[in-house]
């Protein structure tokens, strides 16, 4: 039996103890992130199903209620919902047309925590490695481009979105194919929708309205060439610099994903 | 006597909070931080070394369910010091019955100002508008969810179980 003052010294030799590993796993993250890979990986093999189960426990919540009011308008609302399914998933096929690749539907079971320090432009799909998923993998919406695959878990992935600082694309702008690139504003001000700024490689004439798609590697990571990236909204003035520069608005508004799809490349 | 009971509640508490947190997205221009409102009311009942234990393990696991944040442990250190500011706060528990609501505040003004400032140094995304949102819709999560929180560790504390 501790006594009060023994009690609160182990809890306090605990807590040191606790915040010195939390450091060293700190450190080690941000000096060599792929040690600690497996412990990511574990954690997602773990929770991901917890998520994936509480996801659709949402769903069926709904479905539910509606059956307990009228059990024939449960089914018809059951019914309609799985032919908006459908129907967006045909969508998606026919927006993918560019891509020979397959494409591995999924959905998003897991948005970052709004309180995470590094505020995140990430989200967890419902398919993994057992399902052929890897690294650098395209991932794609009806929409549009929605980003890459950073981390894989057996029964999850984790997807860096675009508009995530750091995250660059390089892309063709308008009906000549100009390139260029795209990269995520800092997020400084208050703004609250995603602006990409655009830099084309020279002067080029683009004008506001000009379709923005994604230039593509060749074995089709990290991205697959001709997705539907944004709409150019803003060109800048031009001034002494050498490019012209701008601002594109992209398709796909990250709050709202849910239905994507991972474009399956052979690999490198 | 044993601390089992109360340590387990407030693990499976976090827990619940991280799961559902990342499950409350679309659309929405801020989502509530239901673990720093877990954490704040382990610290005003508890007191801050129970508040830091409690922010430690409730920010690695903000860190460890998918799609988690990066580095690795940040979000433990961040909500570690939450859990233990919001426990200073409870020596001023006489001065008004809203204080665990203020301790909530601080708390997770905490956090999001750790977010904001990374996100104006350039890691990550995060706009000063966005995380006003999380502060009000974190108060408005606390109105019904406090006192029910609160309610189970002075349960706790009867028993001797805290």
């Amino acid at each position: 039996m501790h006594g009060p003052g023994g009690g609160r010294r182990a809890g306090r030799a605990l807590l040191v103890g606790l915040v010195l590993l939390t450091l060293v796993v700190l450190v080690v993250d941000l000096a060599r992130p792929e040690l600690l890979a497996p412990v990511r990986r574990a954690a997602a093999t773990v929770l991901a199903p917890v998520q994936e189960a509480v996801t659709g426990w949402r769903d069926d919540e709904s479905a539910r209620v509606r059956r307990e009011r009228d059990e024939l308008a449960a089914r018809v609302a059951a019914l309609e919902a799985r032919l908006e399914d459908e129907e967006e998933q045909a969508r998606l096929r026919a927006t993918a047309s560019w891509a020979e690749h397959p494409l591995l539907p999924a959905r998003v079971i897991g948005f970052t925590a709004p309180g995470a320090p590094v505020g995140g432009a990430t989200v967890t799909l419902d398919v993994g490695s057992d399902d052929g998923v890897r690294e650098d993998l395209t991932v794609v919406s009806a929409e549009g481009l929605v980003g890459r695959v950073t981390r894989v878990a057996p029964a999850s992935s984790d997807v860096l979105l675009l508009g995530e600082p750091g995250v660059v694309v390089a892309v063709r702008v308008g009906p000549d194919g100009h390139l260029g690139s795209v990269r995520a504003e800092p997020s400084t001000g208050a703004v609250e929708e995603v602006r990409l700024r655009l830099t084309l490689l020279g002067r080029a004439e683009v004008r506001p309205g000009h379709e923005v798609v994604t230039l593509g590697s060749p074995d089709g990571t990290p991205y697959a060439a001709r997705v539907p990236l944004g709409t150019v909204t803003e060109v800048d003035p031009p001034g002494v610099r050498l490019e012209t520069t701008g601002t594109v608005t992209p398709h796909v508004d990250p709050g709202t994903l849910d239905h994507v799809a991972v474009v399956i490349a052979e690999g490198p | 006597m044993t601390r089992v009971p109360g340590a387990a509640w407030r693990l499976l508490a976090v827990l619940v909070a991280a799961l559902l947190t990342g499950l409350l997205p679309a659309g929405w221009p801020g989502r509530p931080d239901l673990v720093v409102l877990v954490v704040a009311a382990a610290g005003v009942a508890r007191g801050p070394g129970t508040g830091a234990l409690t922010g430690l393990a409730a920010g690695w696991l903000v860190d460890l369910v998918p799609p988690g944040g990066s580095p690795l442990g940040a979000a433990a250190l961040v909500y570690l010091a939450a859990g233990a500011l919001a426990g200073f706060l409870r020596r001023y528990a006489t001065w008004s019955p809203l204080l665990p609501l203020l301790a909530v505040l601080a708390a997770a003004g905490a956090v999001q100002t750790v977010r904001v400032l990374a996100a104006a140094a350039g890691a990550g995304a995060a706009t000063p508008t966005g995380a006003l949102w999380t502060l009000a819709l974190t108060l408005v999560a606390a109105l019904p969810l406090l006192p029910l929180l609160l309610g189970v560790e002075r349960a706790l504390d009867r028993r001797g179980w805290s």
